[in-house]
């Protein structure tokens, strides 16, 4: 059996927006191979992990909560498994979620599984793909009108994992509290990456990924609630009144949830520079596009690091090119890049996140070379 | 357990993690320069000083045994 890994970042730069912010810092790495035996945190567990003092993830959670203006956190295996979670605390029969047109497929799966119908609404197509708010309130007008109820629950994506949209979180809160649907805000792309604010968005619920947006091992990620909805999701059961119902008692309990904690500090520092990271892809999306035959997808200018390009340039390479569609994989992995899906010639999304500057012109001065093959 | 047996077994560990550490260092220190690995002076300096203390993490856990 082979353990070695496709793309190895020390050789190569990954370029696949799923890896980039959640590329594990040292400290993260570090803090996992301390904990990587299975119950490693739980040596002076007394029945609850968010309270354990030795690692601390007590005060973790509170600095995390704070860290995303949200009044409560906890730890989960990934921003999909809070969605369900919460989905799951306010389904009831009968009634509907209403969901971003950009919405993960883990958000479908998230809702179906909670036994909730699910109504999307539409986005602008192209070439911005916006969700807007006047559509996100006719579907949760039409998920009133179908069920006869207001919906459960409405999740919006802050960042799409498709375009790289940035969505105006607090317009939509405002449409949601109109219309009294709790408003749940995934932030698997944006928190982490970006300053993120629960509260002054003015969400009911949040989560978000470790392993995708917070440097850390995975699988973990988070889930918040505000206000009374806190006490909601954070219900205790019957049987076992200090065990969580919704996170099952215990969620991540090892080289994750460790690695998540150690890996915060640099976070809280790395998104004082999201300006820095908006302006390296503005920078490269103009590189890319003046190469001709390539143009970048969803709003512009961007407002995140996530970027996808329609590339008929290379798709056209690739017709009189040996290799056909896997030209470009394979002359990018030539140059030390990688995280592009082979055979993909037509699109492709990447990021530049956590890249230097030196990084991103080697990348630009790559694709231009691959551009005159 | 005797206590000289004790510290020099929590020496041992203490060193092999500081050798893990240091080498996640210079992980860091490629992945900053990659694809070309074309370290600046500082980079050398740095990586030059992490490799020395691992050496020397590693001639400890050697001279214990």
């Amino acid at each position: 059996m082979s353990f070695e890994r496709v793309a190895i970042d020390e050789l190569a730069l990954n370029l696949n927006p799923l890896q980039t912010g959640g590329r594990a810092s040292a400290a993260a790495r570090k803090a996992a191979f301390r904990f990587s035996d299975g119950y490693s945190v739980c040596d002076r567990c007394a029945g609850v992990l968010h309270d354990i003092a030795k690692p601390d993830i007590k005060c973790f959670a509170v600095e995390l909560a704070d860290f995303v203006g949200m009044d409560r956190v906890a730890v989960t295996m990934g921003a999909r498994e809070g969605k369900f979670a919460i989905f799951h605390t306010l389904s009831e029969p009968g009634r509907g979620a209403v969901l971003d047109a950009n919405a993960h497929y883990s958000t479908y799966v998230a809702a179906q599984r909670a036994g909730l119908e699910v109504f999307k609404s539409t986005n602008t197509g192209d070439p911005d793909f916006r969700v807007t708010p006047d559509s996100f309130a006719e579907t949760l007008e039409y998920c009133k009108s179908k069920t006869g109820k207001p919906a459960a629950a409405a999740l919006l994506t802050h960042v799409d994992g498709d375009y790289g949209n940035l969505n105006d979180a607090a317009g939509f809160s405002k449409i949601c509290k109109d219309a009294g649907v709790p408003l749940i805000l995934n932030c698997a792309y944006s928190a982490g990456r970006m300053p993120v604010d629960g509260r002054e968005l003015g969400v009911d619920f949040m989560v978000g990924s470790g392993h995708k947006s917070f440097a850390s091992c995975g699988p973990v990620g988070f889930m918040g609630a505000n206000g009374e909805w806190a006490e909601r999701l954070f219900r205790t059961s019957l049987t076992h009144p200090n065990k969580n119902i919704e996170l099952l008692g215990c969620t991540a309990r090892g080289a994750n949830i460790v690695s998540f904690m150690a890996a915060l500090p640099g976070v809280k520092e790395r998104v004082k520079r999201w300006d820095a990271e908006v302006a390296k892809a503005v920078r490269f999306v103009e590189a890319m596009e003046s190469l001709g035959e390539i143009r970048q997808m969803g709003e512009k200018p961007k407002r995140h690091d996530l970027i996808r390009f329609e590339t008929p340039l290379f798709h056209h390479i690739a017709e009189n090119n040996r290799k056909r569609g896997y030209f470009l994989h394979s002359a990018l992995a030539d140059r030390g890049i990688t995280g592009l899906k082979p055979g993909q010639t037509r699109w492709f999304k990447m990021s530049t996140f956590g890249f230097t500057d030196d990084q991103v012109d080697y990348l630009i001065e790559a694709f231009k070379e691959i551009a005159r093959m | 357990m005797d206590k000289t047996i004790a510290q020099r077994n929590k020496q041992r560990v203490e060193d092999t993690f500081r050798v893990l550490d240091l080498m996640e260092d210079v992980r860091d220190i490629w992945r900053d320069a990659a694809p070309l690995q074309n370290l600046s002076e500082e980079g050398r300096a740095a990586l030059t000083k992490k490799i020395e203390k691992a050496r020397k993490a590693l001639d400890r856990i050697e001279a214990s045994l």
